[in-house]
């Protein structure tokens, strides 16, 4: 039943993502086109998804960079040297953090960070505050339970008798850390990043708040861009016709860049199992 | 509860020498020699879990070059007199170890002393083998790169040696760094982590029953293992097995459990004289099998 029930949604949204290619005869190249002029009244209407797609990428990539040494360092400082009253609290207190709705980030970065980079950091280039940097840090807060959650559990899995096969070695506790627990969940943590990273590319409303929305290439942290999620949400309601088709596979790229991160996930469980 | 050490050889009026009796008329080739200096020493050792005494007033010593046998029933304080040695002790939080722990004459446990390198001297094998999730080359190349050794042509030196005298080099050569130290057999992996201690040039190397887990073929192996390892190292070795403490060690210290469920040292003494006259009762009873 469930089986069916996915397996006719992914039809759906195939049939429909490919609609802009078969029935409008785009050419489906136009695609990679940097040009978004998706309104049929005005001339040189073209379906250019490359600024969805890079934006995507790059507000998850700068996300990813930033997110990921906070969230692993946090987590190893949880599970190897954070005394057991402290990961008593931690534990519920990032299972709480996982379950923040989006629009709460989204307000915090919408009030307290883009005005905080508009102000500090205008002469950088930051003029409204709306930009790449400000999607990027909202979506590293948003991911950093996650990480540091699947994180904790692939270093705590690290059989004890590693470390201490380590330590009686004549290794410092650290260099039993960044030698033998770091290598060993190594594929927990990349994981842990791919599973944030998942997480990252559905986001779109807390996104959609800071990001600025402009359909450009991203090239400075600093000015706004726009990612597949948020142009959906906000072309979804003006968009007829071919507009609307184009819509779909942008939908369609987005169905595809989860399923990537999920066959990585399912990729890297594989290896750790056979370690 | 302790007997004299280093008593000159008591075989000389037995009628008919086993193997091992005829060993032991030649003290310098079996560790007895009474003249070899003292490795490791304790001295009224007692060490507590939190408010529990687990081991109470242990002296002993170890000579350089022998083989020591630890014996005694499960929780009688074997694993945990062991680990005062290389101060794996300070791991376990509550462990507390009064009394003198010296290594070569040395307090182990001075403040002056850091563990790290007690353990650089002092290595353990643990009971379960432990090898590390890597290559074979990688795990016994591990202590020797965390001590500092970058050159390659010295590690790889330093790797083979370590593996050809831990008795596995013919078996792993060929795969050294495509092998996983896990996709060896469980006898293997024992070796890899003996040859991993082996690398870091330790003296003494501590062995918690090393064996427990291995079949008979590698249990024999080891054994032999530590016969060769004698000439280089002092080892002491936790077993629960009698015919290995008689056939690996040159003597034995039998603890038992007191009273109050704290272990003791109850009878030290040539690895022969305990299993065939020991001074002591309970001694007797438990090399005999009578045991509880
Ligand atoms: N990490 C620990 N924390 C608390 N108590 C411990 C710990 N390790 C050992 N003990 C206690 O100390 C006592 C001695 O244990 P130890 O492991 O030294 O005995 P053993 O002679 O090695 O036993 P076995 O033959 O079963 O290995 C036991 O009562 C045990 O419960
Ligand atoms: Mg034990």
């Amino acid at each position: 039943m469930v089986i069916a029930a996915v397996v006719l949604l992914l039809g759906f949204i195939v049939w429909r993502g490919v609609q802009l290619f078969v029935v409008s005869g785009v050419p489906v190249t136009q695609i990679l086109s940097p040009t978004w002029q998706p309104d049929p009244l005005s001339e040189g209407t073209t379906y250019g998804l490359l600024p969805f797609i890079a934006g995507t990428l790059a507000v998850m990539a700068v996300a990813a960079i930033v997110s990921t040494p906070l969230s692993v360092g946090l987590a190893l400082f949880m599970a190897e040297v954070a005394p057991t009253w402290a990961r008593r609290i931690a534990q519920p207190a990032m299972e709480v953090f996982v379950g923040i709705p989006s629009v709460v980030y989204g307000w915090l970065g919408l009030t307290i960070l883009v005005p905080f980079l508009r102000v500090h950091f205008g002469w950088l280039g930051f003029t409204t505050g709306f930009s790449w940097l400000a999607g990027s840090l909202v979506l590293a807060l948003m991911i950093l339970p996650t990480i540091t959650s699947i994180s904790y559990d692939a270093f705590v899995a690290v059989p004890a008798d590693m470390r201490s096969a380590s330590l009686a070695l004549g290794t410092t506790r650290w260099q039993a850390i960044r030698h033998v627990v770091l290598p060993t969940a190594a594929a927990g943590v990349a994981t842990a990043i791919v599973f944030g990273l998942t997480r990252a590319a559905g986001e779109a409303l807390a996104v959609q708040m800071v990001i600025g929305n402009s359909p450009i290439i991203p090239t400075s942290l600093a000015r706004p861009v726009t990612t597949l999620t948020s142009q959906i949400t906000l072309d979804m309601s003006d968009a007829t016709g071919t507009w609307n088709e184009a819509l779909w596979t942008m939908g369609l790229v987005l169905l595809l860049i989860s399923l990537a991160f999920v066959l990585l996930i399912r990729w890297l469980g594989r290896g750790r199992s056979r370690a | 509860m302790n007997t004299p050490q280093g008593a000159s050889p008591v075989t000389a009026t037995r009628p008919t020498p086993t193997p091992l009796a005829i060993a032991s008329l030649q003290p310098e080739l079996t560790g007895l020699n009474p003249d070899a200096p003292v490795k490791l020493r304790a001295q009224d050792v007692s060490v507590r879990y939190g408010d529990r005494m687990a081991v109470r007033d242990v002296t002993l010593d170890v000579r350089e070059h022998s083989v020591m046998a630890f014996i005694g029933p499960s929780g009688c304080g074997k694993s945990t007199v062991l680990r005062c040695f290389d101060r794996m002790n300070d791991l376990i939080p509550g462990a507390a170890v009064e009394g003198r722990i010296e290594l070569d004459g040395e307090d182990v446990y001075a403040p002056s002393v850091l563990p790290v390198e007690v353990r650089r001297k002092v290595g353990l094998v643990f009971q379960r083998p432990n090898p590390f999730p890597m290559s074979i080359y990688e795990n016994v190349a591990f202590g020797p790169r965390r001590h500092g050794e970058q050159d390659k042509a010295r590690l790889d030196d330093v790797v083979e040696r370590a593996l050809r005298q831990a008795a596995l080099w013919d078996e792993v050569k060929d795969d050294l760094r495509k092998k996983s130290g896990l996709s060896l057999s469980g006898g293997q992996q024992q070796r890899l982590c003996i040859a991993r201690t082996l690398a870091t040039d330790p003296e003494v190397i501590l062995m918690d029953e090393p064996c427990s887990a291995l079949d008979p073929i590698a249990t024999l192996k080891i054994e032999e293992l530590i016969a060769q390892l004698k000439a280089d190292y002092t080892i002491v070795i936790v077993t629960h097995n009698m015919q290995q403490a008689a056939r690996v060690s040159d003597r034995t210290a039998f603890f038992t459990l007191g009273e109050d469920r704290a272990g003791y040292l109850v009878e030290l003494d040539e690895t022969l004289r305990i299993f065939t006259n020991p001074a002591n009762q309970l001694t007797e009873d438990y090399v005999s099998g009578r045991f509880g």
